[in-house]
């Protein structure tokens, strides 16, 4: 079976691309089954909430589903994001998926978790309208929001998925720092990885204006104008990822 | 699908002070087995994750199928590197297998089937809690069935029992005859795994100290086995007895037999 030593390496490298849909599609659906458990979780603990005031004779004043739904899902999508560098981009890159491919199938499965997300939160408002109703209770909004009233399905779904998708290409960049450089360094980076992009996503996503930055962690309103702007920002957000992940070198993954 | 040739071209890998692969020049044969030996901390490893461009080279180039390999979506959807461990997330078997199905335009799934069954892998069971062995053997499934031009198993039986090794080796050269492509083992189990091998390289300190056919190095060591070469010299480039001698010319570091 020997062969001769002088060989040339220069083969045709035409093989079918690994393509960015189907490792989006692996990848969502590992997003999805951890995201299920969130959903299936704070559903059960939501659902519970008016009825246990109603029945201690209370009266909520405001929305609790908007404080939740403002915080929760962003703060999970987030570490959602960085879960899919710590646990994945070694196993995808090990099928043969360049690095830059991975981010690429990253944000496409992001923008459909976060899509999802944003159905799930749609519902919430929906089930707490009735709630509201059903108890005669006022169901108002504190922040300031694209939808007025939690039937306009499309705004408030369009609203939370693109904080939802902020969050969790945030947590991309975050998945990054730690990947490349360790748990410690990797929390010292934290500043740059996290702190700058997230704040100054959440400050587009209220634009015109600052409040939305000012009152960061509270009830955090978006705007039309910054829903819009934000799309080019997610797509900086991309770019970055690629290029900073396009230069780390693939650890060893066994769990 | 054609199988892959690697020239690797001076190549260097640094990790601060350490060199772990020093000024490497080889070939690596399209459509052959070749082996590629050396003690612990060789440089093995870097070298094998360098090629299939898990990491940057310091200096020098990697071409694989004529191409640099790092971040090229054609060359790379064309490489398998099993490492020891596996590279494994927490998730099902089952789902390692969609995932390799999903991105590798020359898998298998009737030989990924055929070897579940060889290999006896639960397919619902996490693959971060398959046992050691389970988790080697589910490299293997995975760098076989991918059925890449360029497949390399770097010490891929580490864990897995004499039999269930011997089936690995009885599939890779099963499906090997009858689907040709690159292949590169890295292994410390020389005797068992020589039969396949049809070129050799040595590493040592991270430097290549010898490049050859299977069968040159066997009829020049005369009757001695791969391993006993390897034994005597990986002993030499540590001392100055020993059989060989000489240097590739243009190789720094790279022994030849004479």
């Amino acid at each position: 079976m020997t062969r001769d030593l002088v060989v040339s390496p220069r083969h045709s490298a035409a093989t079918t691309t690994a393509g960015v849909v189907p490792t989006a599609r692996w990848l969502f659906w590992r997003l999805f089954n951890i995201g299920r458990w969130f959903m299936a979780i704070v559903a059960v603990a939501f659902l519970l909430v008016p009825p246990f005031v109603n029945a201690l004779g209370g009266q909520l004043e405001t929305s609790i589903w908007e404080m939740f739904a403002t915080n929760g899902p962003g703060w999970f999508s987030l570490a959602m994001g960085a879960t899919l560098v710590a646990n994945y981009l070694t196993v995808v890159v090990a099928q043969g998926v360049t690095r830059g491919r991975f981010v690429l199938a990253s944000a496409l499965a992001i923008v459909v978790f976060a899509c999802l997300l944003a159905v799930f939160v749609w519902l919430g408002y929906l089930l707490e309208a009735a709630y509201f109703r059903q108890f005669a209770w006022t169901h108002a909004l504190l922040g300031d929001h694209l939808f007025t009233d939690a039937s306009q399905a499309l705004l408030v779904i369009a609203e939370y998925a693109a904080r939802h998708a902020l969050f969790a290409l945030v947590g991309l960049i975050v998945g990054y720092g730690y990947y490349r450089v360790g748990g410690v360094w990797g929390t010292f980076l934290l500043p740059f990885t996290l702190v700058v992009p997230l704040a100054a996503g959440v400050a587009i996503l209220g634009l015109p204006g600052m409040t939305a930055l000012l009152t960061f962690g509270g009830i955090v309103g978006a705007t039309p104008t910054g829903v819009g702007l934000s799309v080019p920002y997610f797509a900086l957000l991309v770019l970055v990822g690629r290029y900073l992940l396009s230069t780390v070198p693939i650890r060893t993954k066994t769990g | 699908m054609t199988p892959f040739g690697v020239e690797l071209t001076d190549l260097s890998v640094r990790f601060g002070a350490t060199t772990a692969v020093n000024g490497v020049t080889a070939s690596i044969t399209p459509g052959a087995i070749t082996g590629l030996l050396g003690r612990n901390a060789s440089g093995k490893s870097t070298l094998l994750a360098t090629i299939a461009a898990f990491r940057k080279p310091t200096a020098g180039r990697v071409l694989v199928a004529g191409r640099n390999p790092y971040e090229d979506p054609d060359v790379t959807a064309g490489i398998t590197l099993v490492r020891e461990a596996g590279d494994y997330a927490d998730t099902r078997v089952n789902d390692m297998l969609r995932l390799a199905a999903a991105v590798r335009p020359t898998w298998s799934p009737d030989l990924a089937e055929h070897l579940l069954s060889r290999f006896k892998l639960p397919t619902k069971k996490l693959a971060t809690n398959l046992s050691r062995g389970q988790r080697s053997a589910l490299g293997a499934l995975l760098g076989l069935a991918s059925r890449s031009p360029l497949t390399i198993f770097d010490e891929v039986y580490l864990g897995m029992d004499a039999p269930t090794r011997y089936v690995f080796y009885d599939e890779l050269l099963t499906d090997y005859t009858a689907h040709q492509r690159t292949i590169v083992i890295s292994s410390h189990l020389i005797e068992e795994v020589e039969r396949l091998f049809e070129h050799v390289l040595i590493l040592d300190e991270g430097r290549l100290i010898l490049s050859d056919t299977a069968e040159g190095l066997r009829e020049r060591g005369q009757r001695l086995s791969i391993q006993d070469l390897f034994v005597n010299l990986t002993e030499d480039t540590h001392g100055d007895a020993g059989m060989l001698a000489a240097h590739a010319p243009g190789t720094p570091g790279q022994k030849e037999w004479r």
